[in-house]
């Protein structure tokens, strides 16, 4: 038989797959909305330099506590500092926490759980008991202590202490799917072709659970960026200046009173963040439901 | 073919199973230890020709789907002996079975669970090629509409996933697969009964024509009696782990020996309105393969049970072309 060779019919499959993806993402605003909020939050990030009309960290003692205005339009903060630029700036901070902590802990987690899952046995006896111990242990109070331990404050170790009490969770995720697949009959095909355990692991194992995977990291970066603001408000994140939202909020508390704005955007921002990122989630989540695909 | 036997001369036969036996353990109390044994293959001894069918028939759990599967070491007898093309296989370390599973191939009864639905059916009936051999992408695509073809599907099937086909269709893509490294035997665990009957013919005349173009020996496992006796050469009927009758399959056709099997045949429907039947031709649940029945498995059901029946468990015996386990004979 000769080949298809027209690149249309060749990726008819896929052209398919993602017309209905978009079709059913057109028919859920909600997921519209957090997708765009989410591309918004992204393009502030990166474009962070040109948006800013100030430096973060630029104190003016003279214009301390100065209400929102023309100049400033979220107002600035005890130190006179632009608070608008300081929360285009935390974006950076605040998604580059999420994407590493939850990246990683992915990573790990995927990894243990494929083999906890795949090979049972010892292997797995022991690494769901130690995700079980972790469990025990409220994740930021966890989380708290690894940083203090760790003695030095920047977002690194923040990063590091979330991410140490995150994989877990996936280990769990990733090992109950795994469990249901490694009974399924076309891993049993697989096997009777003779494919290694690698092979049947990632190429036909993983492929299949990336599904509740890919929701269960949406609604991550929203969990991660809280924690992390979280641990900042409480003084366990960013040093001193690092215009990070938790920090900000924690600086800006003692003015509340007298000064809204200085906790209010700050505080807006991380809402706006997660409820973005959770949106988007739930909105995947039903979107990659096989009951709805065909 | 008039010398069929069921001890198949040395030099024709490509399969030998001696005194199988897989036990699955149950598992209980809080030191997770066997407390029973499901009795899935209890000491069966067959025999395979080259380029025969070899149609295996029997109720559902009665451990014919275990037998199947231990032959090509998806799972790992207890006891007995597997020999493929004269090389015991039972015991080699899955490293050294990798070079022999090259030649015994599986098609699996579900079409909708076997194709994995992440992948396209080029990398699903490709995926043999690329365990087994070192061809290039494109020579791997080549033989791929080579198989397509040989199955009947298009090539534009090429780049579709599995859920845009139809039970026949992905049945015919689970065929393609199980050819792809050219093999000499296939276990065909009911290959069929997921699929309309009209569709059931398709199938079963493929693999036919399969079977005369590429030299095929199948191993077809099946709970349809009316498939089985069209497919086989030889036909073995399992009952509760037990192998109760085998022969050549005009033989077990037309001079039904065990009970079982002839109840097995009363029951296939007949599409005449005219006719009624007696309703059910054996009466009774299996009973259960952890606690089987002492003597001869059947005998609880069995409308011809003697007292020695109960007692004494039936080897099989007859002549060569056709065995039976019944005390009857």
């Amino acid at each position: 038989m000769e080949r298809v060779t027209d690149f249309k019919e060749k990726h008819d499959a896929k052209i398919k797959e993602i017309k209905y993806s978009l079709f059913l993402v057109r028919n859920s605003p909600l997921t519209i909305l957090g997708a765009l909020i989410i591309l918004i939050l992204i393009l502030v990030a990166v474009f962070a330099p040109y948006i800013a009309p100030y430096d973060p960290e630029k104190t003016n003692i003279l214009a301390r506590l100065k209400p929102p205005s023309k100049d400033h339009p979220f107002g600035t903060d005890d130190l006179g500092r632009d608070i608008f630029s300081r929360v285009i700036w935390g974006s950076r901070i605040s998604l580059q926490i999420g994407f590493t902590v939850v990246f990683f802990a992915t990573a790990i987690g995927t990894v243990l759980g494929l083999i906890a899952g795949y090979f049972r046995g010892w292997i797995d006896e022991i690494l769901m008991r130690i995700t079980d111990m972790f469990f025990a242990i409220p994740s930021l109070i966890l989380a708290m202590a690894i940083s203090a331990a760790l003695q030095t404050r920047s977002i690194y170790t923040t990063m590091l202490a979330v991410t140490f009490v995150w994989w877990p969770a996936y280990v769990r995720i990733v090992r109950s799917s795994v469990l249901s697949l490694v009974e399924s009959q076309f891993v049993e095909a697989a096997r009777s072709l003779g494919a290694s355990n690698r092979r049947i692991m990632f190429k036909h194992i993983l492929p299949n659970s990336l599904a509740p995977l890919l929701v269960q990291m949406t609604l991550d970066l929203g969990a991660v960026i809280l924690v992390a603001a979280g641990l900042s408000f409480i003084g366990f994140g960013a040093g001193p200046n690092t215009p990070e939202w938790g920090r900000m909020v924690a600086e800006g508390r003692n003015y509340m009173t007298t000064a809204w704005w200085t906790i209010t955007f700050p505080g807006l921002a991380i809402f706006i963040t997660v409820l973005g990122f959770n949106l988007l989630g739930d909105g995947l989540r039903d979107i990659l439901d096989p009951r709805l695909r065909r | 073919m008039s010398d069929v036997t069921y001890t198949a001369e040395a030099g024709d036969e490509i399969l030998r199973v001696e005194n199988l036996k897989k036990y699955f353990p149950i598992l209980g109390g809080f030191f997770k230890r066997p407390v029973a044994y499901v009795r899935a293959v209890d000491d069966v001894s067959l025999s395979i020709r080259k380029k025969e069918t070899f149609g295996l028939v029997g109720e559902s759990g009665c451990g014919k789907t275990t037998l199947g599967r231990t032959v090509g070491r998806l799972i790992e007898p207890d006891s007995g002996r597997i020999i493929f093309k004269g090389m015991d296989i039972t015991h080699i370390s899955q490293k050294e079975f990798r070079g022999i599973r090259r030649h015994i191939q599986f098609v699996f009864q579900d079409p909708f669970a076997s194709l994995n639905p992440r992948m396209t059916i080029k990398d699903i009936v490709g995926e043999p090629l690329v365990i087994h051999t070192n061809q290039s992408d494109s020579e791997i695509e080549d033989t791929v509409l080579e198989l397509l073809e040989v199955v009947g599907l298009k090539k534009e099937h090429l780049y579709r996933y599995p859920h845009e086909f139809s039970g026949g269709q992905r049945q015919r893509i689970n065929i393609a697969r199980a050819l792809a490294l050219r093999p000499d035997f296939i276990v065909l665990d009911e290959p069929t009964s997921a699929l309309d009957v009209s569709v059931q013919a398709q199938i079963l005349n493929l693999l036919k024509d399969l079977q005369s173009e590429f030299n095929l020996t199948y191993l077809f496992i099946s709970h349809d009696l009316s498939v089985v006796e069209y497919m086989s050469d030889t036909i073995g009927v399992m009952y509760l782990g037990k192998l109760v009758e085998v022969g050549e399959a005009e033989s077990v056709i037309a001079e039904t020996l065990h009970p079982y099997t002839k109840a097995l045949f009363e029951s296939i429907p007949i599409p005449d309105p005219k006719f009624r039947g007696k309703g059910a031709a054996i009466h009774g649940d299996v009973p259960s393969p952890i606690n089987p029945p002492s003597g001869c498995r059947f005998h609880p059901r069995c409308p011809h049970a003697m007292d020695i029946c109960r007692t004494e468990e039936p080897a099989l015996k007859g002549d060569s072309s056709h065995l039976v386990a019944c005390h009857l004979y």
